[in-house]
C-alpha cells in the first residue's frame, strides 16, 4: 500500500521548477525550429555500380526494389510536390542505367521512367532517358520493345527530332524478340515518312511486306498497305500502285 | 517462437503496405519486401535466442550442472548446435510460409529454393552466435560481433567486386587484409537472394554449393567454439 504526501518536499519544488524551466527552453527551441523543413537537393547522385547492392545488404534485387520506390517518390515527399521540369534528367538517367544493372528483368524502373517522368513538361530534358530507353528496349525477352517504341514515339511527337527518332527506330527493327508485332520492324519507314522521304520508306514497307508476308495476320498486311497507299503516296500515284489496286 | 510469428505478421504486413506504394508490379514489390525482412528477421530471432539462451546458461550454471553428469563437453557443444539448427529449420519454415502467404500467386520453385537457402543461412548463423556466446561473457557483445559477421557475410560479394575492380589496388594493404577476412567469413550473399522469388533460381546455382558452404563454415564455428568449452575452467 502506497503513501501519499500532501504537500511537496524542498527538492521536489526543485525539480519540479527545473523540469518547467527545461520544458520552457524545449518550447522556445521549438519555436526557433518551427519554420526548418527537409530541403530537396534535386535527385541524389547514384552510387556506382560496384556499391549498388549494398543498399540491400548484397540483395541486389531489394536494392533494386528499394530505389525504385525512391525514384517514384523523389521530390514528393514531406508534403512537398516538385514539378518535373525541376528535376535533374541527368542524375535521374545514371539511376535508370544503374537500376538496368541491379535487375534487368523488371519492367517498373521502364514503366517510371517511360509513362510518369515521360511527362516531363520541358521534352528537351528528357534527351538523356532515351538511351537509357533504347537499351532496355533493345532486349529480347518480354514486351520490353515497348520501351524502346515510346522512346521512338517520344523523339517524334515530343523533341519533334525525327532524325534521332529515326535512329531509334532503326534499333527498334533490329529487336530479336520473336513474339513482337511485325509493325515495330516497319516503325523506320514510319519515320522516313514523316521526314518526307518517302520513295525510301515505300521500298521499306514493301521489302517488309514481301519479306513477312507468311508471318503477317490479315490485318497487320492491310494496315501497311493503307499506309504505303494513304500516307506514302500521293491519290495519283496510289492509283497506279498494284499494291493500292484492290483497296 | 509466438513473439518472432508477431514479428513475421508485422513484417509481411509492413511488405504489403509498402508494396501498394508501387505503381506497378505491386506484388513483386510485396514478395522482395517481404522476403528480404522476414530473412533478417529470422537471423536477428535466431541469433538473439541464441546468444541469450547460452549466456543465460552459463549464468545460472546450467553448464556446470551438465558438466557434472556423464556428458563430453563435446556432446554438449554439439548437441545445443544441432538444437538450433532444428530451431532454425522450423523458424525458416516460418518464414517460407509468411513468404507464401503475401503472394502465393507467385508462388514457384524459386520460392523452395530461397526458404532452403535461407534455413542455412540461420543454420550458419546459429552456430556463430554460439561461437561468439561461448568467447564472449557479455550478451549484448556476443550480438553485436555475430551481427557484424552477417552484415560482413551479406556484403562480401560486393566487397570483393570493390577489391577486384580498378578502384583500388588489388595487391594494397587494405584489399589483401579484406581478403584475408574474406576467408573466414561466409559468403551470405550467395544465399536467399530475392530474385529467386520472383525470377526462380539462376541456371548454375548449385545446392550442394550452399550446403558445402554451411557445412564448412559451420564445422570452423563450432571446432572454435569447442576449443574453449574444452579448454575452460569451471
Amino acid at each position: 500500500m502506497s503513501i501519499v504526501k500532501s504537500g511537496y518536499s524542498s527538492l521536489e519544488k526543485k525539480v519540479i521548477a527545473a523540469l518547467i524551466i527545461v520544458l520552457s527552453a524545449n518550447f522556445m527551441f521549438w519555436l526557433s525550429l518551427r519554420d526548418v523543413q527537409a530541403q530537396w537537393g534535386n535527385v541524389p547522385p547514384a552510387p556506382k555500380e560496384q556499391f549498388a547492392a549494398l543498399y540491400g545488404l548484397g540483395d541486389e534485387v531489394f536494392s533494386y526494389r528499394i530505389n525504385a520506390l525512391m525514384l517514384q517518390n523523389l521530390g514528393e515527399t514531406g508534403g512537398r510536390v516538385t514539378s518535373l521540369r525541376d528535376y535533374d534528367y541527368e542524375t535521374l538517367t545514371d539511376w535508370f542505367f544503374l537500376q538496368h544493372k541491379l535487375d534487368p528483368v523488371s519492367d517498373y524502373v521502364p514503366y517510371l521512367a517511360s509513362y510518369y517522368f515521360g511527362s516531363v513538361q520541358e521534352p528537351e530534358k528528357y534527351r538523356p532517358v532515351l538511351e537509357y530507353l533504347r537499351l532496355v528496349g533493345m532486349r529480347p525477352d518480354g514486351i520490353k520493345w515497348n520501351w524502346l517504341v515510346h522512346a521512338v514515339f517520344f523523339a517524334r511527337h515530343r523533341l519533334e527530332d525525327l532524325d534521332k527518332a529515326l535512329e531509334l527506330a532503326k534499333d527498334l527493327a533490329k529487336s530479336e524478340n520473336s513474339d513482337a508485332p511485325i509493325w515495330i520492324k516497319q516503325m523506320p519507314a514510319f519515320v522516313l515518312n514523316s521526314k518526307g522521304d518517302k520513295r525510301e520508306a515505300y521500298s521499306l514497307l514493301v521489302e517488309s511486306l514481301k519479306a513477312n508476308m507468311d508471318k503477317m495476320k490479315p490485318e497487320e498486311i492491310n494496315a501497311a498497305r493503307a499506309f504505303i497507299c494513304e500516307q506514302i503516296l500521293g491519290s495519283d500515284e496510289a492509283k497506279g500502285d498494284p499494291l493500292c489496286q484492290k483497296m | 517462437m509466438f513473439a518472432m510469428a508477431i514479428v513475421l505478421i508485422v513484417s509481411a504486413s509492413l511488405a504489403v503496405f509498402l508494396g501498394s506504394a508501387a505503381i506497378v508490379e505491386k506484388s513483386l514489390f510485396t514478395l522482395v519486401f517481404a522476403g528480404a525482412g522476414s530473412r533478417m528477421l529470422l537471423v536477428l530471432g535466431v541469433v538473439l535466442f541464441v546468444v541469450f539462451f547460452i549466456r543465460r546458461a552459463f549464468e545460472s550454471k546450467e553448464i556446470e550442472y551438465l558438466l557434472s553428469r556423464p556428458v563430453g563437453r563435446l556432446s554438449i557443444i554439439f548437441s545445443f548446435a544441432l538444437a538450433f539448427c532444428i530451431l532454425s529449420v522450423f523458424m525458416g519454415l516460418g518464414v517460407g510460409a509468411c513468404v507464401f502467404a503475401v503472394a502465393p500467386q507467385l508462388f514457384g520453385s524459386g520460392h523452395i529454393i530461397w526458404v532452403i537457402s535461407i534455413m542455412l543461412e540461420a543454420m550458419i548463423m546459429a552456430n556463430t552466435a554460439l561461437f561468439f556466446s561461448m568467447y564472449i561473457s557479455s550478451a549484448s557483445s556476443a550480438t553485436m560481433a555475430t551481427l557484424g559477421v552477417y552484415v560482413l557475410g551479406r556484403l562480401m560479394g560486393q566487397l570483393l567486386g570493390i577489391v577486384d575492380s580498378e578502384m583500388v589496388d588489388s595487391y594494397g594493404f587494405y584489399a589483401m587484409a579484406m581478403q584475408m577476412v574474406s576467408v573466414i567469413t561466409p559468403r551470405l550473399d550467395l544465399l536467399g537472394q530475392s530474385s529467386w522469388l520472383i525470377y526462380g533460381a539462376q541456371e548454375g546455382y548449385s545446392f550442394v554449393y550452399a550446403l558445402c558452404h554451411g557445412a564448412f563454415f559451420s564445422a570452423i564455428v563450432l571446432v572454435a567454439a569447442s576449443l574453449d568449452f574444452v579448454r575452460r575452467e569451471f
